[in-house]
């Protein structure tokens, strides 16, 4: 198996010194990994354990408590949704806590930049607007959204707003309405300790219930993202390795919160800086690059160049070219302190949730964010004046991404070609079958399979079938490092229904030729994004998120965060790929539960298939059925 | 039927053990001049430094008991192979009907002037370590000539003993041809840090004496002081003992791919043998510990009704701990002809070095991290092609057993 | 002789095998007194894996072992059960067993300097790897009842097809 697809990631491995251990000299020394925890038949929650249950059915089919294989897996796989909804939360209350002191004015750095946003949000939500000041909408915004976070009566209301009322049924009839988000997530955390919940399909209706919360978490993040930094507008940019520059200051973002990046982008600019960069030499200022999810976010409102994706974050080191990698939270290796050492890299932390032991930390101060920034970017001018030139290498790799497609931004493309009603011409397309469904591209990039592979195969296979691409994360990052964010993707992949409509909503919007193959909705908590459009279509067609030919695939899946969202697509009604095992399939009771059970209830369920060609298959076949359903050609 | 050996190191009890598997019966004698007869030869320079005692390292089973073997202690003068006997030198003349000469190696004693007289030593037997032992009591000062493993080893023992020990090898470096240039200076420096001297590229001109004791070496370009000299300087077969015979010798003697010699029914096994290298088909005397065993087991096999082959010598076939450090080397080391693919990574005191003729693995050699260096020797010797992925494992040290599981 | 047959696949790649000799061959003999001892016990055995298939790596006692046949020193020697075993205080970690084994299953003790293999636990009636394993992936066979069984399944199968 090849490490990567992407030639600049195979570059900057085969330059390093063979000593330096990355992501796959680590995953190689694992090696046989345990089948009992790649089966979920292992518990350690009590101390009476550890756990585990034979798959071979000669030991022990029970644990101490009682446990069976079908509570030990739904236990587990409940905790990574309450893990990866925890994720999200912290996110989303981070930012909220900043909407609020910005209303304040105790954090004079985070203006209200999308007015209309701000103002949209609030009605949404039940905040008047109307002959009110700025700062006190976004105030009650703000409180609202802190009260989602804890124990309320009422559900959720960023859930309760922004889903079809079909779901809202679908949930109440099921009872999975949470009330709260960090309640959500406590809850599961109660109901798989030792000796709550034992009966597999409560505790994965748990599950579904937290990844609501999750859900919720992820549309607060990214409504008051774009409140507090703008919504993004379609932006042309680069993605890979070739992006960084060997005569300038190159500093890495890497991490989530746009309340971090945004504000170095902002204050990377100032002339100070720019002057005190060229001063220690780099005769082209700074040149900031993003990794993951923070690197969306400002590629998204900012056009800041895409340097890699998750697998190959140490890939970005290796280049010798970095002068500082700042970090928040998630998906940061902490071996990205040890490679940094062999270089000349200053790993900067800057949460005091998530340090790395001998990395510098620089508290960032949401009150003074900009002061926090500056330092930060003097931190990164001062560790350049100390690089190697030997040591530099940069592939001289990168491709055109076109990003931006908020779900805003996708409205006012279709606004350009029918401005009363915008949806029109998306569903006319649908119905005619010149877009046979919609597949949105999740999650992350894992060092399981070759890096890219499983996206690559999948995008051409239902591209060529007509199928509209939407993307987020490291899906994203994955398709802009290979070229297929652009209108010349689309040319040669897009199968000729598919070609016609974003050739006529390219031209529409001016761009010279037709929209990218894949629409890049943003960070992970963007999925809300795709969540909105998804909602939106089937309001209008009258029917549930469930009768639509729209599918979600994590086709390269690692985070916890990953699992939670794929819950809450399901829970949507979407069918969602997972193109590696998940640590389920020791009890066949829950993974029966996952991959049919829940399709009754939700209309969405899990499709575990590690081939990406027989998965475009799959995928197509369900999109084939819900047409069908629908009345539509098939 | 009866069965002749001459010799008793590694060889020949190799060859007993493997015609007592085909012939638990027939009767076989062995000739030998040392006493005792049977030890572990590799331990000698453990005597010298006191760790062991000549106890100690003899075999620990009695190969006499055993295998049935009857013991003749003596020296072989000639061998009549008409009238199939060997004659010692105190007259007795012993027949047989299947002969194996396994008389090993003596220490080559280099023509130099001074290096008659006492104070100069060989180490080859229980007997010269011993005389080593007492010597180096009074010599505070030693001289080693030869930087190959034997030099190495026992000034490794002599510094065990507080003595002042200088290597002098005419070679650019230790160990050739089992050690490389790079391998040669980590091992240097080991050996160094341990406070034995090593003068490299430097030959011995003469041995100078005081009143008959030695003072110490004229070397190429400088003055060594000594009391005492060991003279590592190589081992040339025992093969001298034959001329007259109708057993053809060169620089030992030669034998055909089943180890018989020019006569019928006589064969020959261990350092005294003359034969083809494995890989490159060079000739070659036995002259390693390692390539014995196997030479005395397919010579034993073959004089006892096997038909088995003998593929070929080994240049290198090496294992030990040298001031700490583990080093394994197998095969061909250098390449200076450009013949082979060499892949070669060094971290520190860690190295490794596997060369490739095509597929087969024609050499490795490793330093510190010597894990499951066997793979590669078992590899090497039985000429397995490997390929592709496994090519990539053997030249990343990742290459575990699993992959050829069936 | 009893042998030691795996199963690859049962074989979970757990690692409680190497675990379980570690301890086994520590001082304390429990693994809470074997994780703190310095230095730390060795295992003797090897889970490793291709794509295809994982399993323990182990010792085979082998009739014609070559580390026996090479060894120097007369360290190693075959016992009256037929294990090739150490008699360590003979052991002068010359290293030749290492350089010899077609498995790659002799290690080398960094701190006591000497070579250290599988002894076939032959202080206990079952060794501590198969006793470990959770899935029984490794079972204690006796090589006769075990070619017995085979060459009975063999001839049910003929009949059979019969």
């Amino acid at each position: 198996m090849g490490r990567s697809k992407d030639s600049a990631v195979v570059f900057a491995l085969n330059a390093k010194e063979l000593k330096l251990k990355t992501v796959w000299e680590r995953f190689e020394a694992q090696l046989p990994q345990c089948g009992f925890g790649e089966t979920g038949l292992c518990c350690r929650h009590c101390m009476q354990g550890p756990c585990r249950i034979d798959p071979f059915g000669e030991g022990p089919q029970v644990g101490i408590c009682g446990a069976n294989a079908g509570v030990m897996a739904a236990r587990g796989i409940s905790r990574a949704v309450a893990a990866g909804a925890a994720s999200h939360s912290g996110h989303a209350k981070h930012i909220a806590h900043t909407l609020l002191k910005s209303a304040t004015g105790e954090a004079p750095d985070y203006p209200i930049k999308d007015v209309a946003k701000l103002k949209a949000v609030a009605m949404r939500i039940g905040v008047s607007v109307d002959n009110r000041d700025i700062k006190e909408i976004a105030g009650d915004v703000a409180r609202k959204a802190l009260e989602e976070f804890s124990e309320k009566e009422s559900p959720l209301t960023w859930a309760a707003t922004t889903v079809t009322k079909g779901r809202i049924d679908t949930f109440l009839k099921y009872g999975v309405v949470p009330t709260g988000i960090d309640s959500a997530v406590s809850e599961v955390m109660h109901r798989t300790t030792y000796g709550v919940d034992a009966d597999p399909v409560n505790i994965l209706l748990g599950a579904v219930k937290c990844a609501i919360a999750d859900y919720t978490g992820c549309h607060i993040a990214t409504d008051l993202s774009d409140i507090l930094f703008g919504t993004p507008n379609p932006v042309i940019t680069k993605a890979n390795l070739g992006v960084l520059n060997k005569n300038a200051v190159n500093i890495a973002l890497h991490g989530h919160n746009p309340l971090l990046s945004d504000i170095i982008v902002q204050v990377s600019s100032e002339r100070e800086l720019t002057e005190k960069a060229k001063s220690a030499g780099a005769s082209e200022g700074i040149n900031l690059v993003g990794i993951c999810c923070t690197g969306n976010e400002v590629m998204m409102r900012h056009k800041i160049p895409l340097a890699t994706s998750s697998v190959s974050q140490e890939t970005a080191i290796l280049t010798g070219a970095v002068d500082a990698m700042v970090v928040d939270y998630q998906c940061i290796m902490p071996s990205i302190q040890s490679i940094a050492e062999c270089y000349h890299t200053k790993v900067i932390t800057t949460m005091p949730i998530s340090r790395i032991s001998n990395a510098m930390h620089i508290e960032f101060e949401e009150s003074n964010a900009k002061e926090s920034a500056r330092k930060i970017i003097e931190t990164a001018i001062e560790a350049f004046k100390k690089r190697d030139s030997n040591k530099v290498n940069i592939p001289n790799i990168s491709s055109t991404a076109f990003a931006g497609f908020s779900q805003d931004a996708i409205i006012k493309a279709l606004s350009l070609v029918n401005s009363e009603d915008p949806l029109k011409p998306l569903i006319d397309n649908i119905i005619a079958g010149n877009i046979y469904g919609v597949c949105l591209f999740a999650g992350c990039n894992t060092v399981k399979v070759t890096q890219d592979a499983n996206y690559i195969a999948m995008i051409k296979e239902l591209a060529k079938n007509n199928v509209l691409i939407l993307a987020t994360g490291c899906a994203s990052g994955s398709f802009a490092r290979h070229g297929f964010m652009t209108p010349e993707a689309t040319e040669e992949y897009a199968g000729d229904g598919l070609k016609a409509v974003l050739r006529a909503v390219g031209k529409a919007a001016g761009i010279g030729g037709p929209l990218p193959l894949v629409l890049h909705m943003g960070s992970c908590v963007d999925n809300s994004r795709a969540a909105d459009v998804a909602v939106a279509v089937a309001n209008k067609l009258g029917v549930d998120i469930d009768m639509l030919p729209i599918v979600a695939s994590a086709a390269e899946p690692v985070t916890e965060k990953a699992v939670a969202i794929g819950t809450w697509a399901v829970a949507a009604g979407l069918p969602t790929h997972l193109g590696i095992m998940p640590p389920v399939v020791g009890s066949s009771t829950v993974t029966n539960i996952l991959t049919a059970g829940v399709k009754d209830m939700f209309g969405g369920y899990f499709i575990v298939e590690p081939d990406p060609i027989k998965a475009s298959e799959t995928l197509i076949g369900v999109m084939k059925q819900r047409r069908k359903a629908l009345g539509l050609s098939a | 039927m009866s069965m002749l050996i001459i010799g008793s190191g590694a060889a020949a009890l190799s060859a007993i053990k493997a015609i007592r598997s085909n012939e638990p019966e027939v009767k076989i004698r062995l000739i030998t001049n040392e006493d005792p007869p049977f030890y572990y030869r590799p331990m000698i320079p453990l005597i010298i430094d006191g760790s062991r005692t000549t106890e100690d390292i003899k075999l620990t089973f009695d190969p006499v008991e055993r295998f049935d073997v009857e013991l003749v202690h003596g020296t072989v003068v000639t061998i009549n192979s008409d009238s199939r006997t060997v004659s010692l030198s105190d007259s007795r003349t012993l027949s047989y009907e299947k002969l194996l000469i396994a008389s090993g190696s003596s220490p080559v004693m280099p023509e130099i002037e001074g290096i008659k007289g006492e104070g100069v030593f060989t180490l080859r037997t229980i007997e010269d370590a011993l005389k080593i032992r007492a010597y180096c009591e009074n010599s505070p000062k030693v001289a080693v000539v030869g930087g190959g493993f034997v030099g190495i080893k026992v000034s490794a023992a002599l510094i065990q003993k507080g003595i002042k020990v200088t290597i002098i090898e005419q070679l650019p470096f230790i160990l050739y041809p089992c050690a490389d240039r790079i391998s040669a200076e980590i091992l240097s420096a080991r050996l160094k840090k341990a406070g034995i001297e090593i003068i490299t590229g430097e030959r011995v001109t003469a041995i100078c004496r005081d009143k008959g004791r030695v003072k110490g070496l004229r070397l190429s370009s400088k003055k060594v002081d000594a009391d005492m000299v060991i003279v590592a300087a190589g081992v040339k077969p025992n093969a001298e003992f034959l001329d007259g015979s109708s057993v053809r010798f060169d620089r030992g003697i030669l034998v055909d791919e089943y180890l018989q010699t020019s006569v019928a029914d006589v064969y020959a096994a261990g350092d005294v043998v003359q034969y083809k290298e494995l890989i490159t088909g060079a000739t070659a005397v036995g002259a390693l510990w390692c390539n014995a065993p196997e030479m005395g087991k397919v010579a034993g096999s073959n004089m006892s009704g096997s038909k088995v082959l003998y593929e070929g010598l080994l240049p290198a076939m090496h294992a030990s701990d040298i001031e700490g450090i583990a080093f394994i080397s197998v095969g061909i080391i250098d390449d200076e002809s450009g013949e082979y693919e060499v892949y070669s990574y060094r971290d520190g005191e860690n190295y490794r070095k596997i060369l490739f003729g095509g597929e087969r693995i024609v050499g490795f050699l490793l330093t510190g991290d010597i894990s499951r260096a066997g793979i590669f020797t078992n590899l090497l010797k039985n000429r397995i092609p490997i390929g592709g992925k496994l090519k990539d494992e053997a030249i990343n040290k990742t290459l575990h057993y699993i992959r050829f599981h069936k | 002789m009893n042998q030691i047959f795996v199963r690859p696949e049962r074989c979970m790649g757990c690692k409680s095998c190497e675990i379980a000799c570690a301890v086994q061959h520590s001082k304390g003999k429990t693994l809470l007194s074997a994780i703190l001892e310095s230095p730390p016990p060795m295992k003797r055995l090897f889970v490793e894996s291709t794509e295809q298939i994982r399993m323990p790596v182990m010792c085979r006692h082998c009739e014609d072992a070559p580390c026996l046949n090479a060894c120097i020193t007369g360290c190693l020697y075959r016992d009256d059960k037929g294990f090739v075993r150490r008699k360590k205080e003979r052991c002068i970690g010359c290293w030749t067993c290492i350089m010899v084994c077609p498995f790659g299953v002799i290690s080398r003790d960094k701190n006591k300097h000497i070579a250290v293999k599988c002894d076939r636990c032959h202080k206990l009636d079952v060794p501590a790897c198969v006793s470990a394993c959770p899935t029984k992936a490794l079972v204690l066979v006796d090589i006769d009842t075990l070619t017995k069984e085979r060459r009975m399944q063999v001839i049910s199968k003929e009949i059979e097809a019969g």
